[in-house]
């Protein structure tokens, strides 16, 4: 066993028989230099602080500099061409079997009250009011009809009993039996 | 029992390691030509910790550098509660394991398989031997190569542990700290990989023929 073991450590250290080439030091202190191996952690802390002041930096001074001042748009009304404000909207007119739609009285005040606002607008400013809307009417839907799909239900389940035939003895067990 | 005060370790570090600890201070402090005094005293060491895990000599200079620039820009965190020896050998083997790991190395291999390195030097050195008969010299040469096939079989935890331990470059403390496992655990993957490698070379008889050749040696 000892031979075998000894055997073992002359193979491992065979194959850990090598030395690092002869400029290994110059390589790893030129590295060093060429590369600025980063000295002791202080130096990091500080360059660690310097990337935090301008990233805060930047959070304070972007949002400033992005505010930009009100743009007045001035709007030749000469230029602009769009029919004549509605001033007065007939109510829809109910259509027989359809139920209409509730439209509360005070949103339908508020919409008259703006196309009076924009007829004014137009006045004062010189900018054409826009049409206002016609209000929309749903009809409603018919009540559905009775379904003339069959059912999906299942048909309950009728069990009936087997109509078995007697079984016949055999000739020799009843003779057997007979004994 | 108090635990070793920072001063008790500084001392024990600088007893182990005359001026070491003069070195690393000043290579703290920036000095670069001190650090190339550490990487003079330790590189073989590092070296064949890389080479044990990577098993190619380029590839262990590459680990082996990397290793050392990153010791250098991670010594301000060296406190001094292991040697420094161990400290960068700890290093030395993350470096080596992650290139082990590493997708390109292994596409690289895929590539080009390379032969069992210093094969043929070994094969001339024992026929060369003195001391031995030509027999014992031819068959120490055979078990050798069966062995370094046998080693790279074994798993991975053990052929660490048997490569490191038998190399006669670190003590089992250093072993145990760079693969980061018990002293305990060390021996008995060392213990175990022998126990690996006696048996599959019994079963080829190399036992019978090692016993056989030195018989014959001593006769002669």
């Amino acid at each position: 066993m000892k031979d075998l073991d000894s055997e073992i450590d002359r193979a491992v250290r065979s194959m850990l028989d090598a030395e690092p080439s002869s400029a290994f030091r110059a390589r790893v202190i030129d590295a060093l230099e060429k590369h600025g191996g980063r000295r002791p952690s202080f130096s990091f802390a500080i360059a660690a602080g310097a990337a935090a002041a301008v990233v805060l930096a930047l959070i304070v001074l972007l949002p400033l500099r992005s505010a930009k001042p009100p743009v007045t748009v001035v709007v030749d009304a000469r230029d602009v061409h769009l029919p004549a404000p509605v001033t007065h909207v007939a109510p829809p007119q109910p259509v027989p079997g359809v139920r209409p739609l509730t439209v509360s009285t005070t949103r339908r005040a508020q919409r008259k009250s703006l196309a009076t606002a924009m007829t004014h607008e137009s006045e004062t400013t010189g900018i054409v009011a826009l049409e206002t809307p016609v209000p929309l009417s749903v009809a409603t839907l018919p009540a559905p009809a009775a379904s003339t799909m069959p059912s999906i239900q299942p048909a309950p389940l009728r069990v009936t009993a087997l109509d078995l035939p007697a079984l016949e003895m055999p000739r020799e067990a009843a003779r057997g039996e007979d004994r | 029992m108090l635990p070793p005060s920072t001063n008790d370790r500084v001392n024990a570090l600088e007893a182990a390691e005359p001026g070491e600890l003069a070195l690393v201070r000043r290579a703290q402090g920036g000095d670069t030509g001190a650090f190339g005094e550490l990487v003079e005293r330790h590189r073989r060491a590092v070296f064949r910790a890389a080479l044990a895990a990577v098993g190619s000599p380029i590839e262990a200079e590459d680990v082996a550098q990397e290793a050392f620039i990153t010791a250098f820009q991670k010594l301000g965190t060296f406190r001094g509660d292991a040697s420094f020896k161990t400290w960068l050998l700890a290093i030395a083997w993350r470096k080596a394991i992650d290139r082990r790991k590493s997708t390109v190395r292994w596409l690289q291999r895929l590539a080009s398989p390379r032969p069992i390195e210093g094969e043929e030097r070994n094969q001339m050195e024992e026929l060369a031997g003195t001391h031995r008969t030509q027999e014992e010299a031819l068959l120490g040469g055979e078990l050798r190569r069966e062995l370094r096939t046998l080693i790279s079989t074994l798993p991975r935890n053990l052929r660490d542990a048997l490569m490191l331990a038998c190399s006669g470059e670190y003590s089992y403390e250093e072993i145990g700290e760079m693969l980061a496992i018990p002293v305990g655990t060390l021996k008995w993957r060392v213990s175990e990989a022998r126990r690996i490698l006696r048996q599959k070379l019994e079963a080829k008889g190399f036992s019978a023929k090692i016993k056989g050749a030195r018989i014959k040696g001593s006769e002669g």
